[in-house]
């Protein structure tokens, strides 16, 4: 390393071989303009925007595409390169329309900055300019085609990103335009990075359009509350309203992307259903009241249902996206109330194994490691959508050579090449897995670097335990390193802090063990506190879910928002402030505690959950609360438990026997999965949010059925019936039907991988 | 869905036989001459046949729409029985390309980017052929036709004339 120097500007640095220009002149902070070239893609050289002048080199040369040699002198500011880049900027600026004063991009665009900062000042050209016709490619992104400088970032992006190539360079010369060539929406679930890496007008964001300047903005560092990747934001802020979101770079997380979930999201903060107001049910009519008539209204409550029917007459359910603080609060104050029915795992149906689980479920290995690997094994994840970032790190496995295998309910669209991806009659992957491990592929055996990731769908298993135990045996036989991805964001943070009913904050056991997710549900309890969780769509049997909400004498909801069936079932609503408006922290799935800042203040009277429930402690005259003044506090209190990651060593089988018949194949679909999603109205245009609505069956399954795509079925489940209409979608397994979770229509119908009667209507 | 079945299988066996030449990872090589066989044969590529040249490859089908974009050769619409490419580039067009072209439009009756009413000749300017020279040129179908005036234009519409 380091072995070579070079000059650049005078200044005498240390470089690699086989580094480029541009990028020591990056890291050493001498400004080279560049348009084409972007760190995290492939080199084009076709702008010529980075020319510099090279000593004995005759003519300039390309930064971005001039390999260092040692003893090289590079100027940038010569007058040789100076007029180069005079040159450039001037043929690019030849068909660009100057009409920045209506551009989006006004005040953030690269081609405006450059031009100011190496161009000339005046104007040589006044002949006409071309113009390029728009396209309609979707509710995220919004074009304005004369502006482009055909620099192909966004064609790159596409190849190497996120692994559709979906936008093109058509013609030739002067007629060259990027464009999908057929009309066609974009649908990469990363295709919001195409908006970032435009360095002009020519792609941008389409629901933040003509919103805001970028001048008039403040940005936050936060984190993205979706997934278990953490990626880190950027939160542009006007007068306290969220404007817009964009990534932070990170390498070792996001790099410079981030998921078109995490940028959109923040739409749903202003929803009607937003609750900023505390709200009590009187005589069943909701009044908006005082945080201190709530509170009572809340601890009376409580009180009520524990005096008459015991402590085990309270089920508390978290999300899976809570900070550490929130988590830690909401469990200690239930704790002092003596309620154990505490859990966050709303999905999961199978918790034979839950003690032997390490102080937290986490991936084994990083994300930058997992590129490394030479082959990977997914088992019932449907990453790609699942965790958007960390399915980009995977095909950056797979461009680096790692073979790729799967064993999943659907045979989803996995983009780039899988060496075997089994896909087992009704959804059973029990068996699936087993016929992996009884023959072993030769790529995967021989492999000195494998990983096998087990993702939502496995976890939410009803035999998820012996999943675990048998992708165990596999890890061992071909010495893999094996990791759990799990859902929501901070499912880490819940496991450390004690939202599992069977242990307290640092994996100790608990001397009372609660029921789980599920228990709580199925063994109706008069009581249930909610925080961030909507039954009805979060939970695996959401129909089980809903009624056991309906027949509780007492719900409390400490949630952002609102939903038709929680105003039903719900006695007291206590507004949380979401992620965007608190701070704290949480943990990824490689184990990174990541801290983060209120970016703007609660909206109305919302409040962060911790506090709420800091509040409700004392209300209720716990001693020791008074300990907990600040967010340090209880940080300081939760830190202690906050271990490195374990290996686990899973050998426990599953009680649960294979689902058998015709089974509903069910995942929370990329913009269902939290209720920051669900209400988030651009990414509910996208194809990804409409294409999972209907049941989809297989041809086989269908022409069994005398069914038709578009026809009507009525399914059931839980003794509840409802009519969809049907998707012919030859992904599916025979004997499987795929049902979404998570969304309203199919709140009745019960968990995922179980039985599911279909008839034609 | 893949669109692959509208090649027919002679057409596959010429493109396997093109994509044996190239590296594995690099079916992308074997767009041209799966698009020429075509134009050979259909005297065009529709869209749907150039998605079936990607579906087949399994590249992605944008990239064949840049490449039949990009090259003249190709046309992505029926044009006409004769398609005239007359070349406007820099030595044709000192050599006199513009009388050429005045000259074909006046005796076809039609504009550069229209085909005659009979369907019989279409008419294009195109860049450079490479035929400097022996400028000014253009082609027909295959064929090149050099050192034109205006006279050698019309035996050569005669010619294809009297041909149908
Ligand atoms: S649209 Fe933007 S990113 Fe794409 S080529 Fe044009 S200028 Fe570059
Ligand atoms: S940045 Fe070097 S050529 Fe575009
Ligand atoms: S300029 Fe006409 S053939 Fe070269």
């Amino acid at each position: 390393m380091n072995d070579t120097t070079i000059t650049i500007d005078g200044k005498e640095v240390a470089a690699e071989q086989g580094e480029m220009v541009i990028e020591v002149a990056d890291r050493e902070n001498i400004r080279i303009p560049r348009f084409c070239y972007h760190k995290n893609l492939s080199i084009a050289a076709n702008c010529r925007m980075c020319l510099v002048e090279v000593e004995k080199a005759p003519k300039p040369l390309p930064a971005c595409a001039t390999p260092i040699t040692d003893g090289m002198v590079v100027k940038t500011r010569s007058p040789i390169a100076l007029q180069a880049q005079k040159a450039v900027m001037e043929f690019l600026l030849i068909n660009h329309p100057l009409d920045c004063p209506v551009c989006d991009q006004g005040g953030e665009c690269e081609l405006q900055d450059i031009s100011m900062g190496y161009g000339e000042d005046v104007s040589r050209y006044n002949q006409g300019k071309r113009s390029v016709a728009d396209q309609d490619v979707g509710p995220l992104i919004e074009t304005f085609m004369t502006r482009c400088i055909h620099c192909t970032r966004c064609v790159r992006f596409g190849d190497e990103i996120s692994g559709m190539r979906e936008l093109g360079l058509v013609n030739r010369g002067e007629k060259s335009q990027i464009t999908t060539y057929v009309e066609k929406n974009i649908e990469s679930e990363l295709s919001g990075n195409i908006i970032d890496i435009c360095p002009v007008g020519a792609l941008t964001n389409k629901p933040f359009r003509f919103k805001a300047r970028t001048w008039e903005m403040k940005q936050h560092a936060t984190i993205a509350p979706h997934d278990c990747v953490g990626s880190n934001l950027m939160m542009h802020e006007r007068r306290n309203e969220v404007m817009r979101v964009v990534p932070a770079e990170n390498e070792a997380i996001n790099e410079t992307w981030i998921a078109d979930r995490d940028r959109y999201s923040h739409f749903a903060l202003y929803t009607p259903d937003r609750v900023t107001q505390p709200m009590i049910k009187v005589n069943d009519t909701w009044q908006t009241v005082d945080w201190a008539t709530a509170l009572e209204h809340t601890v009376a409550g409580l009180q009520t249902v524990i005096h008459k029917h015991g402590e085990k007459a309270v089920g508390a359910l978290a999300s899976q996206s809570e900070t550490v603080e929130n988590y830690y609060m909401f469990q200690y104050f239930l704790r002092s109330l003596g309620i154990n029915n505490i859990d966050h795992r709303l999905q999961q149906q199978d918790f034979s194994d839950q003690s032997a689980f390490p102080a937290y479920p986490h991936m084994g290995t990083t994300f930058e490691k997992i590129e490394e690997s030479d082959a990977v094994v997914l088992i019932g994840s449907h990453t790609r959508k699942e965790q958007p970032m960390l399915w980009h790190r995977l095909h950056k496995a797979s461009q680096n050579g790692a073979k790729m295998f799967a064993v999943n309910p659907v045979d989803f669209n996995l983009i780039f090449a899988f060496e075997k991806n089994i896909v087992p009659e009704s959804g059973d992957l029990v068996a699936g897995l087993t016929q992996l491990l009884e023959h072993i592929p030769e790529g995967l055996q021989s492999a000195t670097k494998p990983v096998i990731l087990l993702g939502a769908l496995a976890m939410n298993h009803p035999q998820a335990a012996t999943l675990r135990s048998l992708a165990q045996k596999l890890a061992d036989k071909i010495g893999a390193t094996l990791g759990l991805v799990t859902s929501g964001s901070n499912s880490a943070g819940a496991w450390l802090t004690g939202v599992v009913p069977h242990r307290l904050p640092g994996k100790q056991a608990a001397s009372n063990e609660g029921q789980d997710a599920q228990a709580m549900l199925q063994d109706q309890k008069q009581a249930y506190v909610l925080l961030n969780v909507e039954p009805e769509f979060d939970c695996a049997n959401t129909g089980q879910a809903l009624q056991a909400m309906n027949n509780a004498e007492f719900v409390l909801a400490v949630n952002t928002f609102t939903t038709d069936d929680m105003l039903q079932y719900a006695n007291v609503i206590l507004p949380a402030a979401p992620f965007n408006e608190i701070s704290g922290h949480m943990i990824n799935a490689q184990g990174d505690c990541q801290q983060f800042n209120a970016a703007i203040p609660p909206k109305g009277e919302s409040r962060p959950a911790w506090k709420i429930f800091r509040i409700l402690a004392q209300l209720c005259q716990i001693d020791e609360i008074a300990k907990f003044m600040t967010i340090a506090d209880v940080f300081e209190a939760a830190q202690q438990h906050i271990a490195e990651p374990e290996a686990a060593k899973w050998t426990a089988d599953s009680k649960n026997t294979a689902p058998r018949g015709t089974i509903r194949i069910a995942e929370m679909p990329i913009y269902a999965i939290d209720p920051i999603v669900r209400r988030a109205k651009p990414l509910q245009e996208t194809h990804d949010a409409t294409k999972v609505q209907g049941a989809h069956i297989n041809k086989a399954t269908a022409s069994g059925l005398q069914v038709n795509t578009g026809d009507a079925v009525i399914v059931s489940q839980n003794d509840n019936e409802i009519t969809l209409s049907v998707v012919i979608n030859d992904c599916l397994a025979d004997n499987t039907v795929y049902i979404a979770q998570g969304l309203a229509e199919h709140k009745t119908l019960g968990a995922a991988y179980a039985p599911i009667e279909i008839k034609r209507a | 869905m893949s669109d692959a079945y509208l090649l027919s299988d002679e057409l596959k066996k010429e493109i396997d036989h093109w994509v044996a030449k190239f590296p594995i990872d690099r079916k992308l090589s074997a767009v041209i001459p799966a698009m020429n066989m075509v134009q050979d044969l259909e005297q065009h590529v529709s869209e749907p046949m150039m998605d079936a040249i990607a579906d087949y490859l399994g590249v992605p089908r944008i990239a064949v729409y840049e490449v039949g974009t990009f090259y003249t050769m190709y046309d992505l619409k029926p044009r006409g029985k004769h398609r005239i490419d007359v070349c406007t580039n820099v030595s044709c067009m000192l050599r006199g390309s513009d009388e050429i072209m005045g000259h074909l439009k006046n005796r076809l009756g039609v504009d550069v980017g229209e085909t005659s009413k009979d369907d019989m000749f279409a008419l294009r300017s195109v860049e450079c052929l490479g035929s400097c020279g022996t400028a000014p040129m253009m082609q027909i179908g295959k064929d090149y036709h050099e050192n034109l005036t205006p006279k050698k234009v019309d035996e050569i519409l005669d010619k294809l004339k009297g041909e149908a």
